[in-house]
């Protein structure tokens, strides 16, 4: 029999020949192999020398034997489920974030853009109508705004219209309270003046977004472009004078 | 990969011929060549023999396993420079090592029986530190992995030992015999652990002084540093040489452990292997 380098690396020669298990036979080969061989002595003193730190790491940390257990111990498809999983989940949890937003809420987020970014839709409203319009904006008729919310009373703007003249001067608002008038059709808005005050009107949704203002003598005659409930305010020296209600079918 | 020096690489010692010529010359690397050749081969011979305590003594002083083979190089080399020497091939310079060793642990291993009937702590401290390894992979293939449990079962069994040998004066005449003593009264020891679970045993507190080790390692510096090295590697990489040398599990079964294919786990053993391997610095010394 004959020992070679090939068969040493093929056969794993030194790692058999320290842990005792190559053939007394080819251990003596092997061992006079080596005598000749700095190499493979060099590889078998490392090796001695692994083995035995190796051991003496292991009697230290016996308890490193046990099996060892993963933090997620789960097959591959299902950890790729779970991960599947909590993507859905996510992607759940916002479209229903977004779908529960209310009124007030979505109003709020029109008017931070306006810039009013850390006040409550109530405030918002409730501050336009005691100090005059919002900034104006033009409502997207094709709106993405569902339908049903477009009829929701705005409790600020219904107080208001409950407080009908509660400022002198204006006389006959035409249309009446919560008069129902048809979708595209033209409104005529008008009132009567004692004075000859200068008087803003503007119209506003439901969620208080300005559809129309006009500085100007009545009667003034526009045609909603989408349907809802629709507050109209004169405002006059910066004070809300007049607050109707109007619904578009 | 480590390359020897040019002058330290035996190309001219291709046989033993070549290799007698070296030492008649004076040839400083020949010489550092076959001190750790024998010294590779009496190691293993030693653990081959199970006698896994190595104890010596010259002029006073105690040897341990590292000085054997310096010792036996020492009596080969005065021989071998003689012309007339009998050591004509390998065959003769084999024997010859063994012959001496065997002969170096005998008596070395009787001044160690002596020392340890005579309770002197040094002998005791080497025998604790032998047989803890031994013990820790004896009970880990019975399951028991706990450390205190270890611990106690270990120092249960040293102490049970340590009054058998000084009450009876028991003699062994190789380390190999007396290990088999010390796992007989391991195994009752475990027997009863086993028996008792639940309740709780101190054997440390009875254990003599004298067991506990001074010297943290006593391992050899290259081993020492080796045990910072494999601290380096990658938690699996850990695993698998600690499971493969010391607890002797099967590829097959710390690729399962790990959750691996036995291929990976081969290629994983190997390449930690060879990190190693290019740790160890090349002026190593064996």
């Amino acid at each position: 029999m004959k020992i070679d380098h090939q068969k040493i690396e093929k056969d794993n020669v030194i790692e058999e020949y320290l842990l005792g298990k190559l053939p007394e036979d080819e251990s003596l080969l092997f061992e006079e192999h080596m005598l000749y061989c700095a190499d493979c002595r060099e590889k078998c003193i490392k090796l001695e020398r692994i083995i035995e730190a190796g051991g003496e790491l292991a009697a230290e940390r016996s308890e490193l034997h046990n099996k060892k257990t993963r933090t997620l111990f789960l097959p591959v498809f299902l950890r790729v489920a779970a991960v599947l999983l909590i993507v859905c989940s996510i992607a759940l949890l916002i479209f229903r974030i977004q779908q529960n937003k209310t009124p007030q809420n979505l109003y709020a987020s029109d008017t931070v853009s306006a810039g009013n970014s850390n006040q409550s839709a109530e405030t918002l409203v409730a501050d336009t109508v005691a100090r005059g319009p919002l900034p104006e904006r033009n409502i997207n008729p094709a709106g993405n705004d569902l339908l049903a919310e477009s009829f929701i009373p705005s409790p600020v703007f219904e107080s208001a219209v409950h407080d009908l003249y509660r400022s002198s001067g204006i006389e006959n608002p035409v249309p009446a309270d919560s008069s129902v008038v048809d979708f595209m059709k033209p409104v005529t808005f008008s009132w009567e003046t004692r004075g000859n005050g200068n008087i803003l009107f503007i119209l506003r949704t439901n969620k208080g977004l300005i559809v129309r203002k006009e500085q100007g003598k009545p009667p003034l005659t526009f045609a909603p472009e989408k349907k809802g409930l629709y507050y109209w305010q004169l405002i006059a020296d910066d004070e809300v004078v007049h607050t109707g209600r109007l619904l578009v079918k | 990969m480590f390359k020897r020096p040019v002058s330290f690489q035996m190309k001219e010692a291709d046989n033993f011929d070549a290799l007698l010529k070296g030492i008649r010359k004076g040839d400083s690397a020949i010489r550092k060549a076959i001190t750790e050749h024998i010294g590779i081969i009496l190691r293993t011979w030693c653990k081959r023999n199970k006698n896994e305590i190595t104890w010596m003594m010259r002029k006073g002083k105690i040897e341990t396993e590292f000085s054997l083979h310096t010792r036996v190089t020492d009596d080969l080399y005065s021989v071998l420079k003689d012309d007339k020497s009998e050591i004509k091939n390998y065959k003769h310079y084999q024997d010859f090592i063994i012959e001496k060793g065997n002969q170096y642990l005998a008596d070395g291993y009787a001044s160690f029986n002596k020392a340890l009937i005579g309770a002197s702590s040094l002998p005791w401290q080497l025998l604790e530190k032998t047989m803890w390894k031994y013990a820790v992979k004896w009970l880990a293939d019975r399951n028991i992995f706990n450390r205190e449990a270890i611990r106690e079962l270990h120092y249960g069994a040293l102490e049970v030992l340590f009054e058998k040998i000084k009450q009876q004066s028991l003699q062994f005449n190789q380390s190999s015999e007396l290990k088999s003593y010390y796992f007989k009264i391991l195994e009752f020891k475990w027997k009863e652990f086993i028996r008792e679970k639940g309740k709780s045993h101190r054997y440390t507190d009875k254990i003599p002084e004298l067991f506990y080790s001074t010297d943290e390692s006593g391992a050899h510096p290259l081993t020492d540093k080796i045990r910072e090295y494999i601290k380096q590697l990658e938690p699996d990489e850990q695993y698998i040489l600690k499971a493969y040398y010391f607890f002797e599990k099967k590829l097959t079964e710390i690729a399962e452990d790990l959750e691996l294919s036995p291929e990976n786990c081969r290629v994983i053993k190997h390449r930690a292997l060879r990190k190693l391997y290019d740790m160890i610095p090349a002026n190593y010394s064996s």
